[in-house]
């Protein structure tokens, strides 16, 4: 077993795994905002033409 | 004359047969237990081709010369270039609705979630003695994303790209195999039975529009490393959601995902030989791509169940195990195990949302890995 490589792995794969988590966490943060945005906007607009 | 034509079968090796053994279960499998039959099919029939002693359909070298072999040409074109596993992307983000995911953002973290496998199992691969590049190749498996694996493989490891792919394929035909003792292991009975309120929200067509654009956006810019795969999975979605691009979106789903995937599969199946299959190191990659999605599915059961401790509304944690990627398949072993608790539970929706995340999530994983390990590994 290389010590080296599995160090560095180790080093890749967390960095990774919370790189990851990161951008997703982002991504969900992003969506609902523009879910919300979007649905409140069709709302909106409803309610103007009735 | 004569030992010209019996030149064939007298340099038939032991390897030769052990491979065509192989072969034959991959086409059996494929046909009679219909695991992903579109691809072992292929790989299957192109093992064969590649172990006939002098085949033509491998390169050969003849009196000093090399003569190509159409097989190893479809590598070198589809393979080496990175070109065929971005196609079928094309096909699978034509074939992916989003929906369910807009419609339940949350999900998106158990695409993040259930890629613990994907890292834990590279590090365990180099515990093992696999270099960095060829640990993060066998990793990738636990990303239940056969293009993934392939692409990622293709990158830093061509000579394992035959047993990665097949374990990857494998598995994920295992998955309502592999998934549920796992989940069953991690979860209660009342947990799994924790009903999901459906969801009320209307996805309106500007959103499925804007949605594979951002997303292309966004990440390629967190992840440059990553903007080919999500780009073009993104693409895919982009035809489908588009409106005036049916045709278009129809022939990515059918016809190039069809055309690509044969070729894809041969293009692997000559890398298939005797010399480069039959190492202890294939054995070590279809247990570790095992552990990979064992480890993926408990990564995203206990994130659910972390995220439960702070949640009042409870979520299902068999969901978190949707996140591996394996689209539609693990959505649809969700959904059975939970009517299997409760045949009033109905979760196939949130299950496809965190499935498709997990599609997103792999992706992701595969470009942050090349970034990496491209740095890191010191390439």
């Amino acid at each position: 077993m290389n010590v080296e490589n599995v160090l560095t792995a180790v080093r890749v794969g967390l960095s990774g795994y919370v790189f990851l988590i990161l951008t997703l966490v982002i991504f969900f943060g992003l969506v609902t905002l523009f879910v919300k945005l979007f649905a409140k906007g069709e709302d909106d607009g409803k309610e103007n033409n009735e | 004359m004569l030992s010209l034509l019996s030149n064939g079968i007298l340099s038939v090796t032991f390897g030769n047969i052990v491979m065509m053994l192989i072969s034959l279960g991959l086409i059996y499998l494929a046909i009679a237990k219909k695991y992903e039959p579109a691809l072992l099919v292929p790989i299957g029939f192109a093992t064969i081709l590649a172990n006939i002693p002098f085949s033509s359909a491998v390169d050969q070298f003849m009196d000093g010369v090399l003569h190509k072999g159409v097989l190893n040409v479809f590598f070198d074109v589809g393979i080496v270039t990175e070109i065929f596993p971005l196609l079928i992307f094309i096909a699978v983000g034509a074939m992916i609705d989003f929906g369910p995911l807009l419609e339940n953002p949350v999900m998106f973290l158990f695409g993040a979630a259930a890629q613990f496998g994907i890292f834990a199992t590279m590090i365990v691969a180099t515990m093992l003695g696999f270099d960095i590049k060829q640990a993060a190749s066998i990793g990738i498996i636990g990303a239940a994303d056969g293009p993934t694996s392939i692409y990622v493989a293709s990158r830093f490891a061509k000579e394992l790209l035959g047993p990665i792919s097949v374990a990857a394929y494998s598995y994920m035909s295992l998955v309502p195999i592999i998934q549920p003792p796992v989940i069953k292991a991690l979860t209660t009975k009342e947990e799994r039975m924790i009903k999901m309120e459906a969801k009320s929200v209307k996805i309106t067509k500007t959103m499925r529009i804007v949605f594979p654009i951002a997303v292309t956006i966004i990440a390629s810019l967190l992840a440059p490393a990553s903007a080919a795969l999500i780009g073009f999975l993104m693409f895919g979605n982009l035809l489908r959601e588009c409106g005036v691009l049916n045709g278009l979106a129809k022939s990515a789903q059918n016809e190039l995902a069809n055309i690509v995937t044969i070729l894809l599969g041969l293009s692997i199946g000559s890398t298939m030989t005797a010399d480069k299959f039959l190492k202890p190191q294939t054995l070590m990659i279809i247990v570790l791509g095992l552990v990979a999605f064992i480890l993926d599915t408990a990564g995203g059961v206990l994130f659910a169940k972390f995220l439960n401790l702070f949640l009042r509304k409870k979520i299902n944690p068999m969901l978190g195990a949707a996140g591996i990627s394996a689209f539609p398949m693990s959505a649809r072993v969700i959904h059975i195990l939970g009517r299997k608790e409760d045949p009033t539970n109905y979760l196939l929706m949130h299950a496809i949302g965190a499935n498709v995340a997990g599609q997103i999530g792999s992706v992701l994983a595969g470009g942050i890995l090349v970034a990496l390990v491209s740095s890191l590994g010191g390439m």
